[in-house]
């Protein structure tokens, strides 16, 4: 019998095994895919071909977490250009790393962008460091009666206050904005907006113009080199799990691969143990899921052992995936920006963007879909490349057909879109595979394909995330943990759910001791 | 020659301006309030458009008067007579229709027709409503705290907010942090699977804004339409006998019986300020009227750029208020009839004329009609809200004859290549056609009609961009931050001037809830 049995293998159920097994406990992982490490393990897609379909950007890895586990990883630091879109006739917008290097090639495009880019990008910094500090702790509870958790509340008051009163009252004003007002109240170069938008509705079913989107161009910057705008971490995704593993080798954590959980068994209200999907009974004194919390509440736990207001507060979670992605296989690369080091993203404007949001309402694949392009995001045999595109919008539910009929219609047209755009695109590609949001559900496990486990959506988001009155991690069972990014900060956050649930496991263990 | 016989002056005589003129009056203060057109009532109006038939040519219903106000200023003595509209009837395309009546059994039966499972639901519903308003109804008669000042006054206003919302418990909380956050689509998809009875809600939750069902911040516009609904009735709107021209009526009649002057044409050209002290007002006729109050009913952008001088404002101010956001999305279209439309799904005359007639048939059908808007041009299809005044209050047409008021959604104010005249009527027969699918003798029956797009409304009114609430009910523009972040308390940086519209908190709607709180401040300050 195990302590503490940990379900999936992604980064965060490797977080939580390495904090629990730090502290005394034995600690399985069970895996159901051949390797550890979720979204970010790569698949060899075509022969010699490997790339992570469903790593964008790895994410960032907060300080709490690595030096609560004791790992280092150096990120990679950002450099050249960060993020590119073409606008025809072989020019591109770039966005680079460093405010003034990016504030120099805005000027091509407006002079007045140009002039506003270092406070837009200090303030939005400013903005999500905030949220970075919300992230790094459980979510503040605002519907507080004890006295302890009124301390959330004060240090949360605190340190939305040491921003200063403009910035105090820009948060609170950002946050339920659409991403487009904000962006319209700084910029006037379309070029320019519908890249940096293409940031905030990323993984999302609504389009620019969509209140709350604001909340998600914050989100999506927490953890970004302070400089940059619309970059990454800089985090390498295989160094991430291999030290991942490496720790959890050395502390004594049991990893089974090829172990799928077919259910939590519950007992007089608690926890008892795991049975695979093999027959063999796992028994634990603790369960802690990293699964989506509709899978690992409704479909692992009997129902019966659930309150139904609770089952309902889960079924209503909203998941709604909309992006295909599409691994290509290349001969060689298109003509691209010189330095290009991020992402080149199909979004000449935000009203290019919306229109491709349209389709998700009418449960359509977009014709014209916002494509984000991460060159070289793999390994490919010598002279040849690897890219990944993430296409959205192509919605999980369609109102006609199904997604077996329509997965290759979405892979060539994604690939005539950037072909219309990065001139030469298309002759370089010699094989592609894609995943589309069933795809994603089948392979990944991932719930109507939803990369986020929730939709990062104001509701879902804080003390609402996984359910309200539920952010803390332990659920109605005893014994019983949530520890995905379906919880508190949620997606983009390397480890953070894990790391922050692991905490509520050891406080309830000391406590029944 | 300049006259300073005043205490205090009101810009504008919208139902706002008209509150905090009355409660000043009531004070004891020499009130003047100043309005530009040749009547009173703002967007509140009744007028004879086309001989014998009287509209409400904007505003049009009413369920959030504030009840003190109507208790303070005893406005039934002074003729206000609300007439309820007891229900709303939602035409479907396939020949069938959706009702909501003023019995809630009969409401329930009829919802059970369509779906048995939202029958129950909306008793459970509508319980957590009644919940939500009572939650949210003391929010409204509050000034708003800061929750990002020291001062002494707004930790206190925060700790009784939250006091207030510790009072709701956990589960009322987060129901009404949803309401705040969600959509009204994803909202109402969590309770209900009929789709033409959530369109016919969710039509409630976009009456106003720019946004889309789908879009986030909806829903809680669902619930200021909901704030009439304490009753349990499936909307408890009302229509003023006379119009909503006599909801303006009786509170200027009330004002004047408490000593204020009311003065028509007479437009206000700027405040006059001297040394940072508001001193009166310039009309457009360059008379000088002095007063050490001044008060503007006007909008956040006519209150802060048009009448002042910006340039004596500190910067963070005009930033605010030159991205607060109007963006009118509705427009209006007056019909005098010779007969009443004969709905294909229920036909002749009958209840549905008494109530409101909602076309919203399903959820894609409101989606179609915000692309519309999105993109630029106004909704080939439109949502719309139609009643009848005169089957409620037969004064309002020639015997036999009746007046229908048509609100529409959407109509954007930036249209593609403007408004003109050819638009407006392009707009007008959109209207038309759209409603003459549901009652095809519609066409034949109309003598007169009066299309107002959000530029008319604004022309009219003086409502910037024909923003129906002097400024978007979006999230980022409520409570302590409407219009503009320090400056939600009604003051201004000028000592002296004031705001009381609907740009303020709690604005929207024939509250007067914003006249009000303005009122109490400037007493308060005195």
């Amino acid at each position: 019998m195990s302590d503490v049995i940990v379900i999936g293998g992604g980064t965060n159920g490797l977080v939580a095994a390495v904090a629990l097994a730090r502290a005394g406990n034995k600690v399985v992982v069970l895996e159901a895919a051949a390797q550890v490490g979720g979204a970010l393990r790569d698949i060899e897609f075509l022969p010699g071909f490997k790339a992570a379909p469903v790593a964008g950007d790895v994410g960032w890895l907060p300080a709490e977490v690595t030096r609560g586990i004791g790992i280092a990883v150096t990120p990679r630091l950002a450099s050249g250009t960060v993020a590119a879109a073409p606008q025809g006739g072989g020019r591109w917008l770039e966005l680079k790393a460093g405010t003034e290097a990016t504030a120099a090639s805005l000027r091509e495009w407006s002079s007045r962008d140009a002039e506003r880019w270092p406070a837009f990008a200090e303030r939005l910094h400013r903005i999500a460091g905030f949220l970075g500090a919300l992230y790094a702790s459980p979510a503040p509870r605002i519907d507080a009666s004890r006295l302890g958790e009124f301390l959330d509340l004060a240090r949360l008051g605190r340190r939305l206050k040491g921003l200063g009163k403009t910035e105090m009252v820009e948060v609170l004003r950002t946050i339920p904005m659409a991403v487009a007002e904000l962006l319209d109240e700084w910029f006037e170069s379309e070029p320019l907006k519908g890249l940096i938008a293409s940031h905030a509705i990323n993984d999302l079913g609504q389009g620019p113009m969509a209140g709350g989107t604001a909340f998600n161009l914050i989100d999506a910057h927490v953890g970004v080199a302070p400089a940059t705008v619309r970059g990454m971490s800089g985090l390498v995704a295989g160094e991430v799990v291999a030290a991942l593993t490496a720790r959890a080798r050395e502390v004594g954590v049991e990893i089974r691969t090829g172990a799928r959980a077919r259910q939590i068994v519950v007992e007089n209200d608690r926890v008892k143990g795991v049975v695979t999907a093999d027959g063999a009974m796992l028994a634990a004194g603790d369960v802690v899921s990293t699964l989506d919390p509709y899978r690992s509440l409704l479909e692992l736990v009997d129902p019966v052992n659930l309150d139904p207001e609770f089952i309902q507060m889960v079924r209503n979670v909203r998941f709604r995936g909309v992006v295909t992605k599409v691994m290509v296989a290349l001969d060689g690369l298109p003509t691209l920006p010189a330095a290009l080091s991020g992402v080149v993203a199909i979004a000449q404007s935000m009203r290019y963007l919306e229109k491709a949001s349209d389709a998700v309402k009418y449960g359509r694949a977009s014709e014209d879909p916002y494509v984000e392009v991460r060159f070289g995001a793999g390994s490919a045999p010598a002279g040849k490349q690897v890219a990944v595109l993430h296409v959205q919008y192509t919605p999980y539910r369609l109102r006609e057909g199904s997604w077996d009929g329509l997965r290759d219609q979405v892979a060539d047209r994604a690939i005539a879109v950037v072909n219309q755009h990065v001139p030469g695109f298309a002759d370089r590609v010699v094989g592609r595979v894609a995943l589309s949001p069933a795809d994603l559900e089948r392979e990944f496990g991932w719930r109507e394909g939803s990369a986020t486990q929730g939709e990062m959506m104001l509701d879902q988001i804080l003390f609402m995330r996984p359910v309200a009155g539920w952010a803390r991690y332990a659920m109605p069972v005893g014994g019983l943990f949530l520890a995905g990014s379906g919880t508190h900060p949620g997606p983009g956050v390397i480890g953070g759910s894990g790391w922050l649930a692991a905490q509520a496991v050891l406080a309830a263990r000391k406590q029944k001791r | 020659m300049a006259t300073n016989a005043w205490d205090a002056i009101i810009i504008g005589g919208g139902h706002n301006g008209l509150v905090t003129a009355a409660y000043l009056a009531r004070a004891g203060k020499k009130t003047l309030v100043l309005e530009r057109r040749h009547l009173i009532g703002g967007a509140a109006v009744s007028e004879e458009v086309f001989p014998g038939f009287t509209f409400s040519v904007f505003s049009y219903v009413v369920s959030l008067l504030r009840p003190e106000i109507v208790r303070d200023l005893e406005l039934p003595r002074h003729g206000l007579h609300i007439l309820p509209l007891e229900s709303t009837v939602t035409p479907l395309p396939n020949g069938d229709y959706l009702a909501g009546w003023g019995d809630a059994d009969l409401t329930r039966r009829e919802v059970a027709r369509h779906s048995l499972r939202d029958a129950e639901t909306m008793v459970e519903f509508g319980r957590l409503m009644h919940h939500m308003a009572m939650a949210v109804k003391p929010i409204l008669g509050m000034i708003p705290p800061d929750p990002t000042s020291m001062a002494p006054s707004d930790l206190a206003g925060m700790l009784k907010l939250g006091g207030h919302m510790r009072s709701l418990g956990p589960e009322n909380f987060h129901a009404l942090y949803k309401l705040m956050t969600m959509s009204s689509a994803d909202y109402l998809d969590e309770w209900y699977e009929c789709d033409p009875l959530k369109a016919t809600k969710s039509a409630s939750g976009i009456i106003g804004t720019f946004l889309s069902p789908r879009s986030p911040g909806s829903a809680y516009v669902l619930l200021h339409h909901y704030m009439g609904e304490i009753d349990g009735a499936f909307r408890a709107w009302g229509f003023a006998k006379g119009g909503t021209g006599s909801i303006s009526n009786a509170i200027g009649s009330a004002a004047r019986a408490l000593g204020a002057t009311i003065r028509t044409e007479a437009s206000v050209a700027k405040v006059l300020v001297k040394a940072g002290r508001a001193t009166g007002v310039v009309l457009d006729s360059g008379e000088e009227i002095l007063a050490p109050l001044v008060v503007s009913g006007l909008d956040p952008r006519r209150t802060f750029l048009d009448l002042v001088d910006p340039t004596q404002l500190p910067d963070d101010l005009v930033t605010a208020v030159r991205r607060f956001k109007f963006r009118g999305s509705s427009g209006k279209v007056n019909l005098a009839l010779s007969e009443l439309p004969s709905f294909t799904s229920l036909p002749g005359v009958g209840p549905l004329h008494r109530g409101a007639v909602s076309i919203s048939p399903s959820m894609e059908y409101l989606e179609r009609a915000y692309d519309d808007a999105k993109y630029g041009e106004f909704s080939k299809r439109p949502y719309m809200d139609i009643v009848f005044p005169s089957m409620l209050d037969p004064g309002m047409a020639p015997p036999g004859k009746h007046v229908m008021s048509v609100f529409v959604q959407y109509a954007p104010y930036h249209l593609n290549g403007g408004w003109t005249d050819a638009k407006r009527e392009a707009f007008g027969d959109a209207v038309i056609n759209t409603i003459a699918e549901h009652a095809p003798n519609l066409k034949a029956a109309i003598l007169h009609r009066q299309v107002l797009t959000p530029l008319d409304i604004e022309r009219m009114t003086g409502l910037s961009e024909g923003n129906i609430f002097a400024g978007e009910l979006a999230l980022q523009q409520l409570f302590f931050l409407r219009p503009a972040a320090a400056w939600s308390k009604y003051r201004t940086p000028i000592r002296g001037y004031y705001q009381c519209g609907a740009g303020t908190h709690p604005g929207g709607g024939i509250m007067g809830a914003s006249g009000r709180l303005a009122a109490l401040k400037i007493l308060a300050d005195q």
